[in-house]
């Protein structure tokens, strides 16, 4: 061979081995498995998800939590290589949609990474993804605007920005960089508008930050419901002579501070100093003008004071509450969205469980009109807020049918109220009854003017029945919390 | 008749069927020829009323079906024929000549309605078909007669009884009578027309089965009898209801609970309709055990003449006014009570509407109406309706949770005329009003009402299920109405139709 063949050899050579080290984005691989929303007991089958993961060095490394939510194996897989990493969640944050994994591997902690804050409007940055041969794929993007947006739960907003892409984005949490730096990951793509989301590094930044606490927390939220003051007869109704300035209150959600601070048509004008005009944007110093939520969910965290200048039946006040996070329990009926496997007991052939988001939307097949409509009246309405803490709606799904239960057997996504003549308020509840009592033999649904009976003599042998009959592994589950 | 949601509930009413031994022949056809001249064809030009825009009235059409003569010059046929009609020609089959017919008596419960002609020469030369006294057996042979589509003359079809069951008349929506199925062919056009055997009209044909083969029903004449019992005074009372819900005692560890031996048996009550026929006369927990000397089994039925019929069936021959007998099991003994059935009408079960126009009140260009069943067809139809399950939770718990008490119907924000007074007022559309200007909403008028008195220079509108309320400028409304009745052609902001209560 002639000496330059060589020099070219050796040059592709040292190449290709940098290139095979590049472990700033893997792709992750989770097989994942949930519980069946109706039979509560079977699982669906494995199926597998893909992402990015974008590698913090030894803080571990970045993905979204929907990729690996209810993950039973991760694999992360390098660039240009088909070698399979196995790693684990650490933490995750279901409303910011993130998740912290850590790698059994420790070549991949001792990448160094740069950060940077996310960049302004106008901005050029670069999102680096896989391409179909596994060669890292450099797209450009401008940044176009911020907005803050729900990134799982309406409930709960984040600041995002947007960027137009020159090429695709193909799957979740493509890191997006500025200047070289890490800025952000990709959480959203719009095939037709080549627009992508990105939640900022200054959000990552902050989830890392609440899960090294001794006490892991969440994002605050301002803890209320609202709409912008715009219509000229609701000016009028509260006496608010300028308008363009403030947001109107219609209500606290369940479990939140503000629920003791706040009432139904206060009308707030500031945040912590800043004025809000009446779409409930504010003048953000560093990101100008953006939603007010911001000031909870970015500025502050859960603890810390949100100060409020309001006015309340036509005369002006301050209140102030410690914000504090969103969680999925607090709702009358949580969405469970993070597909937990839910608890349930069977007794008699009866299937009694708590009502969830999950199980209305999966039992209509994303319309909730197929499930009882006194159900979907709770979930959509101003309904579903519990009267006492830790209040669930809890359901006779469906019966199994047995010699036990003849003459029931038609009954279906009926509300129980009380079990064993006593009064119940979650499943928790149940569970005490079934402990107290060693068996569920009357059920009180509502509207029902008569309880539904079963023989206590023979329960026991029914249960043992059924769960052969049907194949029930256990005819009770009870996670604890 | 009101039907529950719940399987177990059986608030559905079934005509005796008496089969008793009768010869079966086919008819031959001199009979025939005899018979047609009863036969008459109905021409109605008919107009819907518009639920969504009621201010104005819905499209004009056409239609033909079948009627038959009866004694005393009457002419019967379906009421789904001549409902919400505006002009309506017989005529016979051999003449030329049309005449104007009226309707004397339609129920929209049975689908039934009875003509006269006011010009009674029409009758020269026609027979008054005999109703039957008997049922038919199945598999006996019929004929249907009528003028179906596929011609214009009158056409014969010929099958065999299939089946004596019971179930939904389509007309009303939610009424279920004794059917006769039949296999002869019943298409477009033969509504109205007579189902004969042996030369007597056994039913009134009337429906049929879309997706199956041969499927055709007719309202058997025990339906056509009570029908004419009824009207005899010269008044329609129509269907009296008991309104009970039970649950079956098909399980022993209720039977214990409630203190029955092993012999009894029964249905134990768990909801009494507040709009029933048995409010105030059985309780919760009461166990039914005979109905008009009948036993009761555990599934709800009794046995007629070694037929397993639904114990709610049995009303379904009482006429208003009329008592039944009941022995119910309470407080662990036997008590024998007259139920008087004279239940007064519901208004929060949702039929079908005939014959009437829609009620509505319209102010700053929004547009209240009660709740129909109409409606509830179109806001499911509309799938950027938001209220959607406030709106079918109340139409259907309305009594079951008690929605409805201290109110005689749901007003419901049907549509926003736009204008700048309305223009955030899309959310709320779909919604069923609580109470306008703190005032609680029991009827269309008091909407009407409520907008007397203003509330800080504002009418507020709040809804079921909604945190936020909405919100109009007084001041404005006046304005608002002219140049919305200007702009979008609406000749009246109003019309109540004085009704009942």
């Amino acid at each position: 061979m002639t000496r330059t063949t060589n020099i070219i050899l050796c040059l592709l050579l040292i190449c290709t081995v940098g290139l095979a080290g590049e472990l700033s984005i893997l792709t992750v691989v989770a097989t994942y498995q949930e519980n069946d929303p109706y039979l509560p007991w079977l699982t669906m089958k494995p199926d597998l998800r893909n992402g990015y993961a974008v590698n913090l060095g030894s803080a571990g490394l970045i993905t979204t939590e929907r990729t690996v939510r209810n993950a039973k194996l991760i694999e992360l897989v390098p660039p240009r290589s088909a070698k399979k990493i196995r790693a684990r969640v650490v933490a995750s944050d279901i409303f910011a949609n993130l998740a912290l994994l850590v790698a059994e591997d420790e070549e991949i902690s001792k990448a160094a990474v740069d950060t940077a804050d996310f960049p302004k409007i106008g901005s050029e940055v670069s999102i680096k993804q896989l391409d179909e041969n596994r060669q890292v794929q450099i797209a450009q993007g401008t940044v176009m605007h911020a907005s803050i947006n729900p990134l799982a739960d309406y409930r709960v907003t984040f600041l995002t920005f947007t960027l137009l892409t020159d090429i695709s984005i193909g799957a979740d949490c493509a890191p997006v960089l500025y200047q070289n730096r890490l800025a952000g990951v990709v959480v959203g793509y719009d095939r037709s508008t080549r627009t992508a989301t990105v939640v900022p590094m200054q959000t990552i930044a902050t989830f890392l930050e609440n899960i090294n606490k001794t006490q892991r927390s969440g994002f605050a939220i301002p803890g209320f419901l609202w709409k912008p003051l715009v219509e000229p007869a609701r000016l009028k109704q509260l006496g608010i002579a300028e308008d363009g300035k403030g947001i109107l209150v219609l209500s606290a959600l369940p479990e939140m501070p503000a629920a003791k601070m706040l009432k139904p048509n206060d009308v707030i004008l500031s945040v912590n100093g800043f004025p809000i005009d009446s779409l409930g944007f504010y003048d953000d110093p560093d990101l100008g003008r953006i939603l007010f939520s911001y000031i909870a969910s970015g500025r502050s965290r859960p603890g810390d004071f949100l100060n409020i200048n309001l006015i309340r039946e036509k005369k002006p006040m301050e209140v102030s509450y410690a914000l504090a996070e969103w969680l999925d329990e607090y709702p009358l009926i949580p969405e469970n969205l993070a597909v937990e496997s839910d608890d349930y007991i069977v007794e008699g052939g009866f299937l009694i469980r708590e009502l969830n988001g999950r199980y209305l939307k999966v039992r209509g097949q994303g319309r909730e009109s197929s499930s009882s409509s006194r159900l979907a009246y709770l979930y959509r309405s101003s309904a579903n807020s519990p009267e006492t803490s830790g209040q669930r709606v809890i359901i006779l799904a469906t019966v199994l049918p047995d010699e036990i239960n003849v003459g029931y057997q038609n009954i279906r996504e009926e509300v129980v109220t009380a079990v064993n003549g006593s009064k119940i308020n979650n499943l928790s509840d149940v569970f005490s009854i079934l402990d107290r009592d060693g068996n569920i033999h009357k059920i009180t649904l509502k509207s029902f003017g008569l309880d539904v009976v079963l023989d206590k003599k023979t329960i026991k042998e029914a249960n043992k029945r059924i769960a052969n009959a049907y194949r029930i592994p256990e005819l009770r589950r009870k996670k604890s919390h | 008749m009101g039907t529950l949601k719940r399987k177990h509930i059986g608030i559905v009413f079934f005509a005796l069927a008496l089969l008793l031994n009768s010869c079966t022949k086919p008819l031959p056809s001199h009979d025939v020829d005899l018979i047609r001249s009863g036969v008459v064809k109905i021409y109605s030009t008919f107009q819907e009323e518009n639920y969504l825009m009621p201010w104005q009235s819905g499209r004009i059409a056409r239609g033909t079906g079948t009627g038959f003569i009866i004694s005393g010059k009457r002419i019967l046929t379906n009421a789904h024929v001549v409902s919400n009609a505006k002009l309506i020609y017989v005529q016979k089959d051999d003449d030329p000549s049309r005449y104007v017919a009226r309707v004397a008596f339609i129920t929209h419960d049975n689908d039934i309605a009875m003509l006269t002609v006011e010009d009674e020469n029409f009758f020269d030369g026609t027979v008054s078909l005999e109703m039957a006294d008997t049922l038919p057996l199945l598999n006996d042979e019929v004929v249907v007669m009528g003028y179906p589509m596929g011609g214009d003359r009158i056409s014969i079809t010929r099958g065999i009884v299939s089946r004596i069951d019971y179930g939904i008349y389509a007309h009303s929506g939610l009424d279920s009578h004794l059917l006769l199925q039949v296999d002869a062919a019943i298409n477009p056009g033969n509504s109205g027309g007579p189902i004969l055997f042996g030369g007597r009209v056994i039913a009134l044909a009337f429906q049929g089965l879309m997706m199956g083969d041969n499927i055709g029903y007719g309202i058997p004449f025990p339906v056509i009898n009570r029908f004419l019992e009824d009207i005899a005074d010269g008044h329609y009372d129509g269907y009296p209801e008991l309104g009970v819900g039970f649950l079956s005692l098909e399980n022993k560890a209720l039977r214990e609970e409630l203190g029955l031996n092993n012999v009894q048996t029964g249905v134990a009550i768990d909801y009494v309709d507040p709009f029933g026929s048995a409010c105030g006369h059985i309780k919760l927990g009461d166990v039914l055990l005979e109905i008009d000397g009948h036993r009761i089994y555990n599934d709800g039925s009794v046995l007629l003449d070694n037929n397993k019929i639904l114990f709610a069936e049995l009303l379904e021959r009482k006429q208003w006014g009329d008592s039944i007998s009941i022995t119910v099991w309470r407080n662990s003994k036997a008590e024998e009570i007259k139920v008087p059935l004279t239940n007064p009408p519901d208004p929060f079960i949702y039929r079908n509407l005939y014959d009437q126009r829609p009620e509505y009140f319209i102010v700053g260009g929004l547009v209240f109406s009660p709740l129909t069943r109409e409606y509830l067809n179109i806001a499911y139809r509309d799938h950027e309706s938001q209220n959607l399950p406030q709106l079918t939770y109340y139409s259907e718990y309305a009594k079951l949770d008690g929605l409805y008490k201290d109110r005689d119907e749901f007003v419901v924000l049907i549509k926003r005329i736009p204008h700048s007074i309305n223009t955030y007022a899309g959310e709320f559309v779909s919604g069923i009003l609580m109470e306008v200007n703190g005032i609680k909403i029991t009827e269309l008028e008091d909407v009407k009402k409520a907008i007397l008195s203003p509330v800080d220079g504002v009418h507020s509108f709040a809804f079921a299920g909604l945190d936020d309320e909405l919100v109009l400028d007084a001041a404005l409304i006046e304005e608002a109405d002219e140049a919305i009745m200007a702009n979008y052609d609406i000749n009246s902001l109003e019309c109540f139709n004085g009704k009942k209560k």
